[in-house]
């Protein structure tokens, strides 16, 4: 490819109908307002730990999760602070998806 | 000498018909020109009409009380209206109605989704439009086949004629994104295993409890939104649509695979009225101009009022507002 001038990327185009949704049912399951979310970023933006420069991304992680794809945030970079919780205008405990994925994390190495 | 009417009013939808009801009830003398062969305009198809849950057969009929006393009249069209010093004359099926005032309440017309080639209305059958799906609860069929299925998967796609340069369209038709929203959660309601998703460019859920109603539709139904304008729909396996767009909220192409897409189609203008043959004032979009910032119903014709959704599109609650607005212009125009 290099000799056109570009690279391409590896991500693909996703088929949205048959990616593996069953962590997203789980986790709205036990936390139903994550279904409420309005991708307005408001937590990603008061995140610390997202705005020096880390993938560490609330509001992606979640449309991650409806759609079934691959989470793209490092969940264990969250330092649990909780700040991105405090400016959820739908009263998400976002910081607890994180907490969530560590946990699963955690459960699936024992 | 001839008989003269208060009110001549054109279109029969609910706009018209708030306005004749409260004329009527008022004592004054009204003749309702109607083009189709029965009264109540789009809203008389629709299954359920948001946000009060009334048919549109049911909604209609709240607003005929006192329609006995009016005149109604079906299966004719106006496009001309005459003028006279400070009256007018209305012809219709040959006969000549001469009145004080004219209210056009002539609503809008749906687009044709054939204009939109790339998303295959027309082609594949299990392509429909909103106004298809409504008329599939109406007389109880379902509008998808999903027999050889246990998971069926639903797209509803906004603004179908709608923030469309390619169609020449500049507006938002205002009540798609309630009505996608509405379409989604009956969806799930006929098929309760099935996977609806709504795919827009923004979510413009205005009025009151709208929002309630996009919340309810994540929260309760599960209904899934991607942001991201369709490209395309083809022809997959087994008969499946395909459909592409970018998820522009994490900026990957996406492609799904349903069994059936709703295309919620937008409002256009209603056909052009012309008074002494000459066409009456339109605003940018191509509905009736407004001629006055603070009374809503006039023209630049004194005695000609307009009405309803053939100035822009406009909800029903918003509709049935305008139209008791203009009852009292009117009402106020014929005592002077
Ligand atoms: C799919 C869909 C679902 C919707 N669901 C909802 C909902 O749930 N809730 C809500 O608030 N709104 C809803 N709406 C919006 C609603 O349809 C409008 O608010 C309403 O129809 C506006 O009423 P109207 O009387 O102004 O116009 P119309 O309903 O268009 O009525 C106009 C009438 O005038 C007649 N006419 C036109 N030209 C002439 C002529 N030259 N001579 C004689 N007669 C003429 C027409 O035949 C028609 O009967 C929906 C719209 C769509 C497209
Ligand atoms: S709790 Fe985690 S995700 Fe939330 S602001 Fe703090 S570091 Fe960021
Ligand atoms: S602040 Fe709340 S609503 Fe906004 S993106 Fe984050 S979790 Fe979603
Ligand atoms: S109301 Fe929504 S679907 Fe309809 S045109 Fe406007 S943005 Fe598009």
């Amino acid at each position: 490819m290099k000799q056109f001038g570009y690279t391409t990327l590896t991500k693909k185009s996703v088929n949205i109908y048959e990616t593996d949704t069953s962590l997203w049912k789980e986790l709205s399951a036990a936390n139903p307002e994550f279904k409420g979310c309005l991708s307005c970023g408001a937590c990603t933006a008061a995140c610390p730990i997202n705005n020096s420069g880390t993938t560490l991304n609330n509001r992606r992680t979640i449309i991650e999760l409806n759609r079934g794809m691959a989470i793209t945030s490092d969940a264990a970079n969250c330092q649990m602070c909780n700040r991105c919780s405090l400016v959820c205008p739908k009263g998400l405990n976002t910081r607890r998806i994180f907490f969530e994925l560590i946990r699963k994390r955690t459960e699936e190495k024992q | 000498m001839k008989e003269l009417n208060d009110a001549v009013i054109i279109g029969g939808g609910i706009a018209g018909l708030q306005c004749a009801n409260i004329l009527a009830r008022r004592g004054r003398k009204v003749v309702v020109v109607e083009r189709a062969d029965t009264i109540g305009g789009h809203v008389a198809q629709w299954h359920t009409c948001y946000p009060f849950g009334l048919t549109g057969k049911e909604l209609v009929d709240k607003l005929t009380t006192h329609l006995e006393l009016a005149e109604i009249i079906t299966n004719a069209e106006v496009d001309n209206i005459e003028r006279e010093r400070d009256k007018y004359a209305v012809t219709v099926n040959g006969k000549r109605h001469d009145t004080r005032t004219v209210l056009i309440a002539t609503g809008y017309n749906l687009f044709d989704a054939h204009i939109k080639e790339e998303l295959g209305y027309g082609v594949y059958p299990r392509v429909i439009t909103s106004v298809e799906l409504e008329n599939a609860w109406n007389n109880n069929t379902m509008p998808f086949d999903t027999s050889d299925t246990d998971a069926p998967r639903f797209a509803i796609v906004h603004c179908v004629g709608s923030r469309d340069l390619k169609c020449n369209v500049t507006h938002c038709s205002k009540v798609c994104c309630m009505a996608g929203i509405k379409a989604a959660k009956e969806l799930k309601q006929h098929y309760p295993t099935c996977q609806v998703t709504n795919y827009y460019m923004d979510l413009r859920m205005f009025d009151t409890s709208y929002e309630e109603l996009y919340h309810n539709a994540q929260t309760e139904f599960n209904v899934q939104f991607v942001r991201g304008r369709i490209s395309e729909i083809s022809l997959g396996n087994k008969g499946r649509l395909k459909l592409k767009s970018e998820d522009t909220l994490l900026g990957i192409p996406i492609v799904d695979r349903v069994h059936g897409v709703v295309l919620m189609i937008g409002m256009q203008p209603p056909a052009t009225i012309k008074v002494d043959n000459e066409d009456l004032a339109k605003n940018q979009n191509g509905f009736l101009l407004q001629s006055d910032p603070i009374n809503a119903n006039l023209t630049e014709h004194p005695g000609i009022f307009i009405a309803g959704a053939c100035k822009g599109p406009k909800t029903i609650t918003e509709t049935l507002a305008d139209a008791k607005a203009v009852a009292l212009a009117i009402d106020e125009y014929v005592t002077k």
